[in-house]
């Protein structure tokens, strides 16, 4: 889990044959300014993307509540790249000056993307990690496209 | 390494019910534990099953669902199913879910049903 080396984004532009030579999408979100910390991921890193996550955030001074939410949405993001996004992802972590923005990439593509605003039922929505996810940030932004998706998280720090 | 060693559970003979102790994270990764944990045949002859969450420090969709799942399994048995009060982070997400409010939640594991 090397961060923001030339070999992690080589491995992601390998894993995900659509990434630019900066590891961007090509019709993606705006590309953040300032400094980035990239981490790719696979199944085996969940739980050490959770601890990554929740020691930046406390670094960053985000409240333990809000630091909680972030942990379980950049989780739950993480989880879907697992599972229907390829098997591999990337987390981005940046800040800008109010806020602490974690986006997930990976190569898959939400072809509906209604699941993050609609109400699931009461049962499914155990297993709805967008919406989930939703409900818990300050702003979700996605792009997706067959060429892959981003799943970019803004939680505010006060 | 979001390996299963990061759930505990362990079982716990009550007279008549069986109180489950998680202690740990409960994720994608070990969900199957909880799973067979339910599954065990020496739990089917309990009248109510408990799963104690106050140890579980994370919880996330699939886990959730896995909670829901051993629910049901538990009523498919004509058992009683209980949680106790789990950590902030396991209340929020019952109650983000709306899942919190239709599980039946005991205080502490001591708590019996009534």
């Amino acid at each position: 889990m090397a961060a923001g080396s030339t070999d992690t984004l080589r491995s992601a532009s390998r894993a995900n044959p659509a990434l630019t030579r900066d590891g961007a999408l090509p019709e993606g979100l705006p590309r953040p300014r300032g400094d980035v910390w990239e981490i790719p991921f696979s199944g085996e890193d969940l739980y050490e993307l959770r601890q990554l996550v929740a020691a930046w955030a406390s670094k960053e001074a985000l409240g333990t509540e809000p630091t909680e939410e972030l942990v379980l949405a950049v989780h739950e993001i993480a989880t879907n790249s697992i599972r229907h996004g390829g098997g591999v992802g990337m987390l981005r972590l940046w800040r800008t000056g109010d806020e602490l923005i974690c986006e997930v990439q990976d190569a898959g593509y939400i072809r509906d993307r209604s699941v993050a605003r609609r109400q699931p039922s009461r049962v499914a929505s155990a297993s709805r990690g967008l919406w989930i996810t939703e409900q818990i940030c300050d702003l979700v932004e996605i792009s997706t496209s067959p060429q892959g998706s981003q799943v970019r998280m803004h939680k505010r720090l006060s | 390494m979001g390996a299963p060693e990061q759930l505990r559970i362990e079982p716990r003979q009550e007279t008549d019910r069986v109180v489950l102790a998680l202690t740990g994270e409960l994720d994608m990764a070990n969900a199957p534990l909880l799973q067979s944990a339910v599954e065990e045949p020496s739990l089917a002859g309990t009248k109510t099953v408990v799963l104690d969450l106050q140890g579980l420090t994370f919880l996330d969709s699939t886990g959730l669902r896995i909670i829901l799942a051993a629910r049901e399994q538990c009523w498919r048995r004509g058992q009683e199913f209980a949680v106790t009060q789990g950590s902030q982070q396991v209340q929020r997400l019952l109650s983000v879910t709306g899942v919190g409010e239709h599980l039946r939640t005991l205080a502490s594991a001591d708590e019996v049903l009534a």
